[in-house]
């Protein structure tokens, strides 16, 4: 008997590590043995070639397929998956197009790391597009942090749009 | 031995006369000269370019923060200097009329000043004056985030970059002839180096996804920045000179800011590793586990080591602002800086003492023994970033 309630226990115990390994898009919280030393979770793997500039994208084409995110987090909430399944769509209709995917945060927060979690949501909208079976070659990460609100105001509502990644189709 | 003996007495003299003169506090350690503040007086600055100078000398001295300026009557330690277009000839004297610094300063006059300031400090005070310092910038006053230089009083702004899209972090490297940066010019956030003496700019670093947060290491040898090109966020080292790049950290988070110790060792940088974003130091070596530095917010980010290696500023954001304060490294100790508004970007002076940092688009001197804070008036709008040359 107690043996096998070992047995469970390292089996469960197992699980835990293999569910928290595997749960995509959140950040290390409480235990410090957690982080650094476990490999990224991005599923991209090593980042393609720049091709062209992004700032000759063109955003409006799926503007509105833009996903927003919660302060200071780079999950993707359920509630914007449907919109990357229609970027997945459109690429696998538009063979020929790459996308630039710009990575944006609110003006909350300090300049660099900003920049970093600008690019930290676009990779992991990137990493959720190559979950869908979008070809990574087509996908080009951007940040801007916060350099470029969608909306200049002051306040949550603002904040809110400003936390996004959106789509650009490249020339 | 020479200078030597002659340094000693001279110190002796000093103490002694401020003993006699004056009602300030001294430290009973043998060691430091003076703690507290020096009552001196500028007692005249002649010449064709007197006026100028002696207001820049003047504020100089204020902004040092380790004078009490005064008239000559209650001061302990008397000022006068000449000064032409080319050079400044300063002389200092105590209240008997002992010399204890007379020197001509060339450069310009501006330049040749801050250098009289500078030896003023370091002869009274055993430290090193920040009257030579320069701080550089990002202003958005064109409309667009430009790279700016200027004196450490605000005077003397220079435009480094032209470029009409986002220019970020500048740094000096530890000479202060080069500034590391990151520019969108190619559509891509790409690292940077200009060479001041001839504005000479080249890109170092253009990776896939972003290159950003560059920090020249004080040996000269290398930057440290993030990269995201092999899939995530992380820190990495290259030759300034160029070259691959070596990864320093494997997380699933985001790793910015990187700050150099003196001694080139170790790195403190920001990371969200662990839920929000922290301070950590590492080894510059590749290898090494991170360790957690300790601060009162959950949201701690923008380290800057100081260059005796003792503190570490950074800026913590608590109910919505954000606040300059220090770690002491010996002890572990919290010190806030500032209490109202949106502080941001602390950059150390040479001194270890002073403190530059940006509120709400101005840039402000602080002095991080009194907490005296002073904006620097620089005729530009919208300032972020600054980074004092070391």
């Amino acid at each position: 008997m107690k043996s096998n309630h070992l047995a469970l226990l390292a089996l469960s115990l197992t699980l835990t590590l293999v569910f928290s390994a595997c749960s995509k898009n959140i950040k290390g919280t409480g235990s410090d043995q957690s982080g650094f030393g476990s490999e990224g979770l991005t599923g991209g793997g090593i980042l393609p070639d720049r091709q062209g500039n992004p700032d000759n994208a063109d955003f409006s084409i799926l503007q509105a397929f833009t996903v927003y995110f919660d302060f200071d987090s780079f999950s993707i909430n359920a509630a914007e998956r449907s919109k990357l399944n229609a970027i997945a769509k459109w690429m696998s209709e538009n063979p020929g197009r790459n996308i630039a995917l710009a990575g944006h945060t609110d003006v909350r927060g300090t300049t660099q790391y900003n920049v970093g979690l600008g690019e930290r949501r676009a990779l992991a909208t990137r990493d959720y597009l190559l979950g869908l079976g979008a070809d990574g070659n087509r996908l080009i990460t951007v940040s801007y942090g916060e350099e470029r609100p969608s909306d200049t105001g002051e306040g949550e509502s603002a904040h809110a749009k400003n936390r996004r990644c959106a789509s650009g189709v490249m020339p | 031995m020479m200078m030597k003996h002659f340094r000693t007495t001279t110190m002796a003299a000093l103490v002694y006369s401020c003993v006699i003169w004056s009602n300030n506090l001294f430290a009973q350690n043998e060691n430091i000269v003076v703690k507290a503040g020096i009552d001196l007086s500028v007692t005249g600055v002649s010449g064709a370019q007197g006026a100028a100078a002696g207001k820049v000398l003047q504020n100089d001295l204020k902004l040092n923060g380790s004078f009490n300026l005064t008239s000559p009557e209650a001061a302990s330690v008397l000022v006068k200097a000449t000064a032409s277009a080319d050079t400044v000839q300063g002389t200092v004297t105590d209240k008997k009329g002992t010399v204890l610094l007379n020197q001509t300063f060339s450069g310009g006059w501006r330049k040749a000043t801050h250098l009289f300031a500078d030896a003023i400090v370091e002869k009274l005070t055993g430290t090193p004056g920040i009257a030579t310092s320069s701080v550089t910038f990002v202003s958005a006053h064109t409309g667009h985030k430009e790279l700016y230089v200027m004196d450490i009083d605000g005077a003397n702004v220079r435009q480094l970059t032209q470029d009409k899209t986002i220019s970020l972090g500048p740094k000096f490297s530890n000479l202060g002839n080069q500034i590391a940066y990151t520019s969108y010019k190619s559509g891509y956030p790409d690292v940077w180096v200009i060479d001041l003496a001839n504005s000479n700019r080249r890109k170092i670093s253009f990776y896939p996804g972003v290159n950003s947060g560059p920090s020249f290491s004080p040996n000269g040898s290398n930057i440290a920045l993030t990269l995201s090109k092999d899939g995530n966020t992380e820190l990495y080292t290259i030759a300034a000179s160029g070259g691959s790049p070596e990864r320093l950290t494997r997380s699933r988070g985001t790793e910015a800011s990187p700050t150099w110790s003196p001694d080139s060792s170790t790195i403190a940088f920001v990371s969200d590793d662990r839920g929000t974003p922290q301070l950590f130091t590492i080894s510059a070596a590749a290898g090494s586990t991170p360790q957690r530095i300790n601060t009162s917010a959950s949201y701690t980010t923008e380290p800057d080591w100081s260059p005796d290696g003792s503190k570490i500023a950074y800026s913590i954001q608590a109910a919505g602002q954000n606040q300059i304060a220090f770690t002491t490294l010996s002890n572990g100790q919290q010190t806030i800086l500032t209490t109202g508004g949106t502080n941001e970007t602390p950059s150390w002076a040479r001194s270890s003492r002073h403190l530059v940092f940006a509120r709400s688009g101005k840039l402000y001197l602080l002095d991080s023994m009194t907490q005296a804070t002073t904006p620097l008036e620089n005729g530009l709008t919208r300032n972020s970033e600054p980074n004092v040359s070391r």
